[in-house]
């Protein structure tokens, strides 16, 4: 990091700070601090759904993701634009026509009020946890690398989301979030255009695509059909319809982003735009990671990505254990620089015999490599049995520092840092949504005045906040509670789409039916979690049925109780 | 009124249109697979 790299950081983060605090200055109501005044166009609501989505793990995981395991994550994504077509036809004009300020007061009005706050509880209680980790995840990798200790990295991401977002409610959080992601994807976009020059002059783009592709790197669709694995297209056409219909349909972070729209038809028009991109924005993520892929065939990449972690263990007994390990790997490099080498030439002359054996070649010395790469983590857990030997997070962010030109640097550390900030604003924006307008001033107290209101929601911005800040920096401390809030949303999520297909769906079911039957659907889904091995994938899905035949036929048994 | 689509007569073109660039995507994508 040079002066120049501080710079670009930290010019990139307050420009933006600054600007949507003071272009969104003036006079609010509750209403227009969580909800926006109803102005955002299409494209608006587009991007403010994409940026929420897409946290810093996105861009610092994903292109490491297709170093490993080539491109075939993608598939998880096809249930997605399906989902947007059911969204827009089914839940949009629904959300519109009773002008609700966040999905669960809709619930009351066609259910009760015990299934609203029930579904509100669950949602801030699954989207506070992954608040905290949509702050955490990035706050250790740029803590590492930065040198910094996770509170200030921390502190840093959360006290500027604070600032926009209590100063300018919901307006500033969409106005931010398109400034963020224009940043984040002309820094990822210019990080693999250089990728690809940085590679021997020989190399053509074609002799790139040709080289990716023969070691196996464009797996983008495997057509098996397999429950218990995420990556293939029945998986990512299913379950994933499923997990985005709850995702976009339910959960007030997104539902919050598109319900600031002008019209329906805007909204629609938003998530459409959406469906439209999504995937080609994965695609081109992974496909800069796979051009990291090819320049480290040509470049020695480091046995262990997280160069900090290796550092510490070099300073212990297993020091020279390590080292070993890395002068084994320069001679396996330097065999396979040859083969790949040759492999090029064969690509160039077009000779299919001499391709087939030197892929084959190159393959093996990569199998041997991801061994040595394993034992290297084996004795990097020896020397220091609490250290995280996950280094997939690190080989972007690694590549960048090492590889790119000063300012550049600066500009793919902010792009994480900006990344991480709109997604967490759009959480943000929701949990004070949904504390504001469906627990406090529906249950807790009903007859404020307006202004107490807006000072409220403002105070539930913060507070959730701080709780995330705090989540964040104990998490690291925690192994087991990280792993617990990246599966709970998959414990809860069956049972909270399943109320709203019924709501939308099956009209004759009432309140009593729906909220008994959720009650047994989540019973179900934790039995199956903690004593059977049903395929993760399929939680949502048993869920949401239970919840749907269960009121269906609770209802004719409770027909003369339900109101 | 304020909800007719721009571009097209119905909603249900867009809706064609984006589950047609899905299909198209996933052709595309398993050609390159199995390329």
């Amino acid at each position: 990091m040079s002066l120049l790299d501080w710079l670009v950081l930290f010019g990139t983060i307050l420009t933006i700070v600054s600007y949507g605090v003071l272009k969104t200055r003036g006079k609010k109501t509750m209403e227009s601090y969580l909800k926006g005044d109803g102005t955002l166009k299409w494209w608006m609501i587009g991007i403010s759904i994409m940026a929420t989505q897409a946290s810093a793990i996105t861009f610092l995981s994903t292109p490491g993701q297709a170093i490993e395991d080539g491109m075939r994550f993608l598939q998880f994504y096809f249930g997605l634009p399906i989902a947007m077509v059911i969204i827009s036809v089914t839940f949009v004009p629904i959300y519109y026509n009773l002008n609700v300020l966040t999905a669960y007061e809709y619930l009351e009005s066609r259910f009760d009020l015990k299934t609203r706050l029930l579904t509100a509880s669950l949602f801030l209680v699954l989207r506070g946890l992954s608040a905290g980790i949509t702050i955490f995840a990035p706050s250790l990798v740029l803590s590492t690398i930065l040198g910094w200790s996770i509170t200030t990295t921390t502190l840093l991401i959360g006290a500027m989301v604070i600032v926009y977002s209590v100063s300018g409610g919901s307006r500033a959080v969409s106005l931010t979030q398109r400034m963020q992601l224009s940043v984040v994807m002309g820094g990822m976009l210019l990080a693999g255009i250089l990728a690809f020059t940085l590679l021997p002059e020989k190399i053509s783009f074609s002799d790139t695509l040709n080289l990716a592709g023969e070691l196996g790197k464009f797996n983008l669709v495997d057509l098996e059909f397999n429950p218990n694995e995420r990556y293939n297209i029945w998986s990512g056409l299913i379950a994933g319809t499923f997990l985005f219909l709850s995702y976009f349909g339910t959960d007030q972070s997104q539902v919050g982003r598109y319900l600031g729209g002008r019209s329906i038809a805007e909204s629609r028009l938003g998530l459409i735009f959406n469906g439209l991109l999504k995937i080609p924005m994965q695609f081109i993520i992974l496909f800069i990671g796979v051009l990291v892929f090819v320049f480290y065939l040509f470049n020695q990449p480091p046995v262990f990505y997280n160069q900090v972690l290796r550092a510490k263990v070099l300073e212990t007994e297993y020091g020279d254990k390590l080292k070993a390990s890395e002068s084994e790997y320069d001679l396996l490099y330097a065999e396979k620089r040859e083969a790949v080498d040759q492999l090029v030439e064969s690509i160039q002359r077009e000779d299919d015999h001499s391709i087939m054996t030197l892929r084959e070649r190159v393959l093996a010395l990569n199998a041997k490599e991801k061994e040595l790469r394993e034992g290297v983590k084996e004795t990097i857990k020896e020397a220091i049995p609490a250290a995280k030997t996950q280094d997939r997070d690190y080989i972007f962010l690694n590549f960048v520092l090492n590889n790119l030109p000063h300012g550049i640097i600066g500009l793919l550390l902010a792009v994480m840092f900006l990344a991480a900030m709109s997604s967490m604003a759009g959480e943000l924006s929701a949990l004070s949504s949904t504390t504001a307008s469906d627990l406090y001033r529906r249950a807790i107290n009903k007859t404020a005045s307006p202004e107490h209101y807006l000072k409220a929601s403002r105070g539930f911005t913060v507070l959730w906040a701080v709780l995330a800040m705090v989540f964040a920096m104990l998490a690291s401390f925690a192994e087991n509670l990280i792993q617990f809030v990246n599966i709970v949303g998959s414990l809860f999520y069956g049972t909270i789409l399943g109320i709203f297909l019924t709501a939308f769906y099956v009209q004759y079911v009432k309140g009593n039916a729906v909220f008994i039957a959720a009650i047994i659907a989540e019973a179900v889904v934790l039995y199956c979690y903690f004593f059977t091995d049903l395929a993760f994938l399929l939680y949502n899905i048993v869920g949401c049925a239970i919840v749907v035949l269960g009121g269906i036929l609770l209802q004719p048994l409770l027909r003369g109780s339900s109101k | 009124p304020a909800d007719k689509p721009p571009v097209f007569n119905s909603w249900r073109s867009w809706y064609g249109l984006l589950l047609g660039a899905l299909a198209i995507q996933i052709v595309l994508y398993l050609w390159l697979t199995n390329y």
